[in-house]
């Protein structure tokens, strides 16, 4: 008779109770609220989900002037600050309406050779200028090569209103590789250190014109 | 008109009616399932007219006391079980469809089986391990196939990020590194190549102190097989690397006769590079470039035939000189 049990146990009772026991009504609410509390938990989690944009923001590294700022890849010093009305290159000689903020910069690389990127100059009111492009790139510091442990300096032009400069920021990044927009770039964010005081000193003493060439 | 039928068409009596009379006696069944009897108190006063009554809003039907008997509105005949044979109810295991009795067949088996042992009271209560045994692996099935499906999402996902990065960062580009002792030459695309690093006096007006070591680099290329004489395309990708992985650029020029079309077997062609490494590593840096592997006669439209350029393959040949 061993080798029918099996199948007499499985068989449900004909019109008897379910083969289940039904929980009490304490556990059945107490099981509703953990799943009610789960939906909800897995609800505000997406909330915490970076949208497009967000993916593709660079990871900021922020320093004062005269500080190496060390964004992992490359390492960066913004040295000093000036103002011009007028930049004189090798060939011509270009004015402006606004004001010339030279960036004198340093940089090094950790792991391999790059070019840093036109930088960014950010207000205070979250507007953002980028380097003129009336400077040709060849007197910029992106035209050398920041390569692992070799410091180099040079400069970057903004040509921006004087209303910019105070609480104004400069954003040094590297330039995208390829079609792919990398997540996480590393930035590095150094406030220029300007008041509304030092911003108007800095464009009273602009020079008249500043040479780009260094001889 | 009998007496247990009402006028519909004439006033309400406000006098009880007489008694209606008593439903036959149901012969030996329960009340239909779902049929309850109607609490105290109940009028069933949303109870639904029968079968046969007029619409309401012509004659509200008087509502009728439960605790009395059942009037009797219509249909003299009360419900009876016709089918199955009441005989049979006793045996739960049989049959409702109306299949006729085959006369001469044995009688249904009888419920439960005879000659089992019997029953556990109900399938939750365990007779003794077996079912809870049972319950216990069942967890641990969920438990593991939950994990699995995880991983298996977080399996799919990287993989799918790790074939995007392949395709749009590397292009699927198969590197083969060829590491060629000190002094000797590397040898790709029947073309020997030969390196000299070597120090040299820093140029005037650069803007480099003593911790920065200018490197010159002397590159030789001949070719030994006629079949690889069009191969002049300008090896890519040349730099210094050091033991850790640092890597630093290194602009080169071709010096010297530069090849347009062929180049002759057996001959030298220079290319001269210069570098500038940190003087901590500059006796340890390495070369290495990737050798091209145009060629001059490739006709320009093969240039823009995608299986002919795919034909190429994808492997790239890199050279790694030692220093020593």
């Amino acid at each position: 008779m061993t080798a029918t049990e099996p199948r007499a146990a499985a068989l449900p009772q004909p019109g008897g109770p379910p083969a289940g026991r039904r929980p009490g009504l304490g556990a059945r609410l107490l099981a509703v609220a953990a799943g009610v509390l789960l939906i909800a938990g897995a609800m505000g989690l997406q909330t915490l989900k970076l949208r497009p944009a967000e993916v593709a923001d660079p990871i900021v590294y922020t320093g004062s002037k005269g500080e190496d700022v060390d964004a992992r890849r490359f390492t960066l010093r913004l040295d000093s600050i000036a103002a011009a009305k007028a930049l004189q290159g090798s060939s011509k000689t270009i004015a402006t309406d606004n004001v010339f903020l030279v960036v004198a910069a340093s940089a090094k690389s950790s792991l391999k050779p790059y070019h840093l990127a036109t930088p960014v100059l950010v207000t205070a009111g979250g507007k953002r200028f980028e380097a003129t492009d009336r400077v040709d790139r060849s007197v910029t510091l992106s035209n050398t090569f920041v390569q692992p442990d070799i410091w180099v300096s040079g400069r970057f032009y903004f040509e921006v209103p004087a209303s910019a400069l105070p609480g104004a920021s400069v954003r040094f990044s590297l330039p995208q590789q390829g079609v792919v927009l990398e997540p996480y770039r590393p930035e590095v964010e150094i406030d220029l250190g300007l008041d509304d005081e030092s911003a108007r000193k800095l464009v009273a003493s602009a020079q008249d014109v500043y040479p780009t060439v260094k001889k | 008109m009998s007496t247990n039928e009402r006028d519909w068409f004439s006033p309400e009596q406000r006098q009880p009616q007489q008694p209606p009379q008593q439903p036959p006696q149901q012969p030996q069944q329960p009340p239909p399932q779902g049929w309850t009897p109607a609490p105290e108190g109940y009028t069933g006063q949303h109870a639904r007219p029968g079968p046969g009554a007029p619409p309401r809003r012509h004659a509200r039907p008087q509502p009728y006391d439960t605790r009395q008997p059942r009037p009797q509105m219509r249909g003299p005949y009360p419900d009876q079980q016709v089918w199955p044979p009441a005989g049979n109810r006793q045996q739960p295991g049989s049959s409702t469809q109306p299949i006729p009795a085959v006369p001469g067949a044995p009688a249904a088996r009888p419920w439960p089986p005879q000659g089992l042992p019997p029953r556990p009271a109900s399938a939750g209560q365990a007779t003794g391990q077996a079912p809870a045994g049972a319950k216990k692996p069942r967890r641990l099935l969920v438990a593991v196939a939950a994990v699995a499906v995880s991983l298996l999402t977080v399996a799919v996902s990287l993989y799918d990020h790790h074939d995007f990065y392949q395709q749009q960062i590397t292009r699927g580009l198969n590197h083969i590194e060829t590491v060629v002792p000190a002094g000797q030459p590397g040898k790709v695309y029947n073309t020997e190549w030969r390196v000299a690093v070597a120090p040299m006096k820093p140029p005037e007006g650069n803007k480099h102190g003593p911790e920065v070591t200018w490197l010159k680099i002397d590159i030789a290329r001949r070719v030994v097989d006629p079949a690889s004489a069009t191969m002049i395309g300008d090896p890519g990708d040349m730099k210094l690397r050091d033991r850790a992985g640092r890597e630093w650029t290194v602009p080169f020029e071709v010096v010297g006769d530069r090849p347009l079309e062929r180049m002759e077997v057996g001959k030298d062609y220079r290319i001269q590079g210069m570098a500038i490494v940190p003087t901590a590593v500059a006796q340890e840096v390495e070369l290495s470039f990737e050798p091209s592997d145009y060629r001059s006669d490739t006709p320009t439209e093969d240039l823009f035939d995608r299986e002919k350029m795919e034909a190429l393959g994808l492997d790239v040949y890199v050279l790694r000189f030692r220093r020593r």
